[in-house]
């Protein structure tokens, strides 16, 4: 045995080992199979960390920081677009939420920082930063310029019982000067972090809670366009009326309305306008029935009644328009229709579009209204807006039978004027009423 | 016609029963020894010079001989010795012949190459031939293996007994070019047309040799053997006697990657039985058990573009693994996401943003390792029972029954489970005429398609479509997660987990009722295969060489074929009823040696199915002798191919797209005529062309082959070689269609989105193909022996969009060292057998990608045991455990180390 193993062995060996050298390995299974790929984990600073280090956002870190949504912005496995307000504009925030017991500006750090760790409720300080903060990363070239904005929804979900896809909106822009979020403008735009953009804002932005309709029902300068709503619903069903459709919570999410709110001094000019004839009638008739029974021939009866009635028909017809219950008067109600009331309405509605101002284009630019709902081929209104930077610092819309432009009040006024935010859309006030025809 | 019946009936019945008369008055014994070994030689041919009579020797050696007369002349022969004459002048003592090895090469015969015998050195055409000591040799496990070492063969493994033989192209598991015959029985599946591997048919006792045409063979063979012919052969009891066993044990999954190590088991048994010099039979019998290898090909695979793209589970939301079944369920959640942009219109300015593109999902999937059990079984039993009514008839009745568990790829992955199938035979052998009816019997049995079965399974616990539906969940939970600020993968993997909720875990109670329930549903609601499909055949021949040998050797023969197509509508478009297809064919050869170094040949065979008009396909070969042993060929071969039963009549929704046969039924069927299909690829390309679905012809193949055999080297080497270059006509591939979902004119969105088709289609123009083999066969001194065979096969001028499902290396290259007896008393054996092939594109109908080059160690050591007749071996298929996989889809390969004790393997 141990002669044949010696005989056979080298060439055994040599054998064995022409067989591994011949065959290197087959491209087996582990080439084939797809290489997995690890979740890509940026190394630099996730948002939330980001701000901590940041000078200028150390006020809303602590925002973040109080509505526990820190964790949440250094998810490096998630990507988000933060809208940062820088430490001025929360100074002013808390001034606001304050009611003017914090000063804007000038008061020691710490009396910012106590506010928001003890003033400011937990759920506020949440609602505020999921309110600003997007899903997905969008930088500032990312965003649309359509008109007027993107509805990109927020983290805010107004009631997740309800659903899971319930959100409220951010309504980003961007035009040649500048880009905002609803009409606050970014200031410092594209700060990238690693797990999303952060774009610096000059003001806070809130979410909203209230109705358009809330605002008009509440607001003591809008008491005739309350008056004209409730004249235009006059003989509607509920779920067609304008009341329903400002001020329905069910239906507001995604609403996106727009509303040019006529002031009452907008109305009563208005109104007055349109009074003015109907007094003048009423008078003339009156007076010169009176001189006709007083035995006057009618040549004097007349001279009699203009006389009247030109005397008399400012003052009656400012008595008359001088309350919004004249909306109720059945004097005018030939020319206060439910009708014609709400064909004036609606002429003062966007449907599907909020409308910020800094949204407005710089040239003047017919938009369709909601009135085109009804009637397709109205020419709709006329809108522009004068910027400073991307800040509005004028606005007009023009009704196409009006001789000229209505002004939107720009803030700051009291209450506010100008790009007043509901969770149905936006209110601006404006100085005349506007009429389709 | 009734008349020549009679007349031919009359003839054979006076051929069969024309007997001769002997004076048989003296009987001869003896036996017969190796005269190297000492061992007793069985199943040697003893003959009386210059008569019929003949026998063999027993399994102990023994012979015994009656002849009219002494003195006479016995002649003994048997492969592997020199023959022996010995004048016996007594019958009185009992004859003890040393019998001498041979180591000269070259010395087979052949039958397969002109229906006749002849020397291998002299075959016309192209052959190789497996001897049953060279199965004995061989170091692989299963003896398909030992085919895939041959000249210019490819075997494509789809499991452990599921290997699928081809030559000059067209690989694959299913392999409609190449046909395989057992003892003259097509064993092709009646419903695949293709066999079924090792399932059925011989076991490794049982076969007396193997003969493997390569390259057009039909003028001989008939239809379907455009890529070859492999003739598998039995061994007859009146030759090959005695009980002979094999019992092999061994060990597979030895690294545990694919699964834990796994016994290996191989059982075989044969008992040959010469009753009297009339009357013999043999039963066979073989049980193989192992755990199978495992499709574990996780690539993504794009179907609607056929392609490999990159991706996994976690990474690509449409992953559609190749071995991964129920993902290919795939659907759009744009719409959910549009569902919800209608109902929330605050989110559908952002939900339009990612409604650019098809969000296409796919449901999640389960893995071929674990749906498939891994035990393979396969148990064959067979037998035959042979009379010879005279010395020039024999009858023979065989029967090959086989049931088995394997893996077969198809369109999917297909368990074929306790899958029966069937052959029976009644044959009469003449030594100038045949006379053979079989049938096939097939039952799919429990078999199923992996992807239907598991597509359904999934549809059951939780349905794709409607507002709650797999779908539904998934585009709801994805756009929620993209709300919270997840990436696109990260939002489609939270969202497959929130849709996969409830989805029964691999072997949870949920999961093996479910599964089992749905597999054997049959398709299309669940998975099962109800294939019952079976064939008849009838063919004869007649060698009219003694009535026209004055000018040629003439050989006649016809057949008759039909198929009963019977799968319920789970595989064909037979839900109405099984589908009948008949064939007919007729040949005739004529041979003639116009000199001493010519010898010509010429056959032409007609053919005839019913869905096709008939064809000739004529063979003309030569074969000229510049030396002794040493012979030029050239052979001019076509071959003909009907369309497959499957390329004719399937009809199998594979939810990405269907595949669909060519018969014309299927234009009313599927509507073209209304609403017209469109080929995809130019719709894709913005172009609108449309496909007319023009009527299926049969293929041709026109082949001219040149081929050297010689022996060199004072008759050590052996060298062959042969270059062929051929046409093909009508070449039947498939193409792409797609046709509008709604019946709206077809537009370009419905490449992706319509009804996509694969339809079998004849390309209008001339495909080539050409390829070489060269062999070598070298004696060493000391019984050594070497071999070396390279071969390269190729097909050029493939039209575009046409998929010819080629699928063979350019290259492939084997080579082999080993002794057959060395050592003490030469007792002592051993083979090692390399095999390389290039790598080459594999196109399939379950995924098509580029298989890398493969190369393959088997080896094997041996040692007789002449006490007891037995042998000992350890082999090893794939020694190095290097695991390949040679079709997509297809099982990795791995190492099977075995042990194995045979007893009286001749």
């Amino acid at each position: 045995m141990n002669s044949f193993i010696k005989k056979y062995k080298s060439g055994a060996l040599f054998l064995a080992s022409a067989i591994m050298g011949v065959t290197a390995c087959n491209k087996g299974i582990e080439e084939i199979l797809p290489v997995p790929v690890p979740p890509v984990i940026s190394s630099a600073r996730a948002i939330g960390d980001t701000l901590r280090l940041s000078a200028n956002d150390s006020l809303f870190y602590k925002m973040i920081v109080r509505g526990g949504q820190l964790n949440l912005l250094n998810d490096k496995r998630k990507t988000f677009t933060l809208f940062s307000p820088t430490n001025a504009a929360v100074r002013q925030f808390i001034s606001g939420a304050s009611g003017g017991l914090v000063p804007p500006s000038g008061a020691p750090e710490a009396v910012y920082v106590g506010f928001i760790n003890s003033s400011l409720p937990v759920a506020s300080a949440a609602s505020i930063v999921l309110y600003q903060t997007l899903p997905q990363a969008v930088t500032a070239a990312a965003i649309p310029t359509t008109f007027p904005n993107f509805p990109y929804p927020t983290l805010l979900n107004p009631n997740p019982a309800a659903s899971a896809f319930l959100r409220f909106d951010g309504y980003i822009s961007r035009r040649t000067n500048g880009a905002w979020l609803n009409n606050i403008p970014i200031i410092v735009p594209d700060r990238l972090a690693g797990n999303g953009v952060i774009h610096s804002t000059a003001a806070v932005s809130v979410p909203p809670s209230t109705l358009i309709l809330d605002r008009i029902n509440a607001d003591l300068g809008l008491t005739y366009l309350k008056a004209a709503i409730q004249r235009a619903d006059s003989g509607a069903t509920p779920g067609s009326s304008l009341q329903f459709l400002l001020g329905t919570q069910s239906i507001a999410p995604g609403l996106n309305l727009t509303l040019f709110a006529p002031t009452d001094a907008a109305f009563i000019a208005a109104l007055t306008v349109r009074a003015t004839p109907i007094v003048y009638g009423q008078i003339y008739q009156q007076a010169y029935a009176a001189a006709i029974a007083g035995g006057a021939t009618p040549a004097q009866a007349d001279v009699i009644a203009t006389n009247a009635a030109i005397a008399n028909t400012p003052a009656q017809a400012a008595l008359l328009v001088g309350s919004p219950t004249v909306f109720q008067n059945p004097l005018l109600f030939p020319f206060l229709t439910a009708t014609a009331v709400k064909g004036i309405l609606v002429y003062h509605l966007l449907f599907g579009q909020r409308v910020f101002t800094p949204n407005l284009p710089s040239t003047a630019t017919t938009i369709r209204t909601f009135l085109n709902t009804v009637v397709p081929t109205h020419p709709g209104l006329i809108v522009s807006a004068s910027f400073t930077g991307p800040v509005v610092t004028a606005a007009m819309v023009k009704g196409i039978a009006n001789p000229t432009a209505s002004n939107l009040l720009i803030n700051p006024f009291p209450g506010g004027s100008s790009d007043q935010h509901f969770v149905n859309g936006v209110l601006h006030k404006i100085d005349q009423v506007l009429f389709p025809q | 016609m009734r008349k020549i019946t009679s007349y031919l009936v009359a003839f054979l019945i006076a051929n069969i029963f024309t007997t001769s008369v002997f004076a048989q008055n003296v009987t001869i014994s003896g036996n017969v020894k190796n005269s190297a070994t000492q061992e007793n030689s069985s199943a040697v041919s003893v003959t009386i010079k210059g008569s019929d009579v003949g026998t063999f020797t027993d399994d102990k050696g023994n012979f015994s001989i009656t002849t009219k007369s002494l003195p006479t002349t016995l002649v003994f022969t048997s492969v592997g010795f020199e023959p022996q004459e010995v004048a016996v002048s007594s019958a009185s003592a009992k004859l003890n012949i040393a019998f001498v090895p041979s180591d000269a090469l070259g010395q087979e015969v052949i039958v397969s190459a002109s229906r006749v015998p002849e020397k291998i050195l002299e075959s016309p055409v192209s052959i190789e031939r497996v001897s049953a000591a060279a199965l004995r040799n061989a170091p692989a496990a299963n003896f398909y293996d030992v085919v895939a070492t041959l000249k210019g063969v490819d075997v494509t493994t789809s499991s452990l007994t599921f290997k699928s033989p081809t030559t000059r192209g067209f690989g694959g598991s299913g392999n409609v070019r190449f046909n395989q015959l057992v003892d003259g029985m097509d064993n092709q599946a009646p419903g695949l047309n293709f066999s079924v591997g090792a399932i059925i048919g011989l076991n490794e006792l049982d076969i007396d040799n193997i003969e493997l045409l390569s390259g057009a063979s039909s003028a001989l063979y008939g239809p379907g053997g455009m890529n070859g012919t492999m003739l598998m052969t039995s061994k007859n009891p009146f030759k090959y006697q005695g009980l002979s066993f094999v019992v092999k044990t061994g060990v597979m999954h030895t690294d545990g990657r694919e699964r834990p190590t796994s016994p290996y088991y191989n059982w075989a048994l044969r008992w040959g039985k010469k009753v009297s010099e009339k009357v013999a039979f043999k039963i066979t019998t073989e049980l193989v058990q192992a755990k199978d290898w495992i499709g574990l090909d996780y690539r993504n695979f794009d179907r609607s573009n056929g392609v490999l793209v990159p991706g996994n589970r976690q990474t690509a939301p449409n992953y559609d693994g190749v071995n991964v079944f129920g993902d290919e369920t795939t659907g759009d959640i744009r719409p959910v996401l549009q569902g919800v942009a209608a109902a929330a219109p605050f989110l559908a300015p952002y939900i339009s943003t990612l409604l650019a593109n098809p969000i296409r999902v796919s449901r999640t999937g389960y893995t071929e390792q674990e749906l498939i059990n891994p035990n393979t079984v396969n148990f064959k039993l067979g037998g035959s029972f042979h009379y010879k009514i005279n010395n020039n008839t024999e009858a023979v009745v065989a029967g090959y029954w086989g049931t088995g568990n394997t893996i077969y790829t198809g369109a999917s992955r297909y368990s074929i489970k306790d899958f029966k199938m069937g052959q029976y035979k009644l044959e009469l052998i003449n030594k100038s005429w045949m006379l053979r009816a079989y049938t096939t019997q097939e039952n799919a049995g429990e078999s199923f398609n992996l992807a239907a079965t598991t597509q359904n399974f999934n549809e059951s616990w939780k349905p794709s479509p409607g507002s709650t539906g797999w779908f539904a969940q998934y585009g709801q939970a994805f756009l929620n997660g993209k709300l919270g600020g997840l990436s696109d993968m990260d939002a489609h993997n939270g969202a497959r987990a929130v849709a996969d909720v409830g989805r029964p875990a691999i072997g949870s109670a949920a999961f093996l009722a479910g599964y089992e329930k749905f597999r054997k549903i049959p398709a299309p609601k669940g998975g099962g295969l109800l294939d019952r499909s079976d064939l008849y055949s009838v063919e004869g021949s007649y060698n009219l060489s003694e009535y026209t040998k004055s000018f040629a050797d003439v050989l006649i023969g016809a057949n008759f074929r039909k198929y009963s197509l019977n799968s319920q509508g789970t595989l064909f478009a037979d839900s109405m009823g099984p589908i009948g297809i008949k064939e007919f064919g007729a040949f005739v050869q004529a041979s003639r040696a116009i000199t001493d170094k010519l010898k010509l040949s010429a056959s032409g065979r007609f053919d005839k199915n019913e869905n096709f008009e008939g064809r000739v396909t004529p063979r003309i070969t030569a074969v000229y002798k510049v030396a002794d042993n040493n012979n030029i060929r050239l052979s001019y071969q076509t071959a003909y191919r009907f369309p497959s039963t499957q390329q004719q009549w399937i009809n199998l929704d594979l939810v990405s797209y269907k595949l669909i046969g060519g018969n014309s039924d299927f234009i009313n069927h599927y509507k073209f005529n209304t609403n017209p299909a469109y080929l995809r690829d130019e719709l894709k390309a913005g172009q609108q062309v449309k496909y007319e679905f023009p009527a299926q012809k049969p293929e041709a193949l026109s082949s001219l082959e040149l081929g050297y055999k010689g022996l060199l080297m004072d008759s050590k080497l052996l060298i062959d070689m042969y270059g062929y270059y051929g046409n093909y006509t009508n070449f039947t591939g498939r193409v792409i269609v797609a046709q509008s979902r709604t019946g709206n004119p077809i537009s370009s969105a419905d490449a992706d989105t319509g009804q996509i088709y694969s339809v079998p289609i004849n390309s209008p123009e001339k495909i080539k193909t050409y390829g070489f083999g060269l062999g070598m066969d070298y004696r060493l001194p000391a019984n050594f022996n070497i071999s070396l065979n390279l071969a390269s096969d190729n097909l050029t001028d493939i039209p575009d969009g046409l998929i010819a499902s080629f699928n063979s290396p350019k290259y492939k290259l084997n080579a082999s060292f080993g002794n057959n007896g060395f050592g003490k008393d030469k007792r002592m054996g051993f083979n090692v057998a390399y095999r390389w092939q290039d790598e080459f594109f594999f196109q399939g109908d379950l995924a098509n990608g580029t298989l890398p080059s493969v190369q393959t160690v088997d080896a094997q050591i041996s040692i007789k045991l002449p006490r007891t007749k037995s042998i000992v071996k350890l082999g090893a298929n794939n020694l190095l455990n290097q695991y390949y996989y040679n079709a997509v889809g297809n099982a990795f390969v791995g190492g099977l180390y075995y042990v194995s004790f045979g007893y009286n393997i001749y």
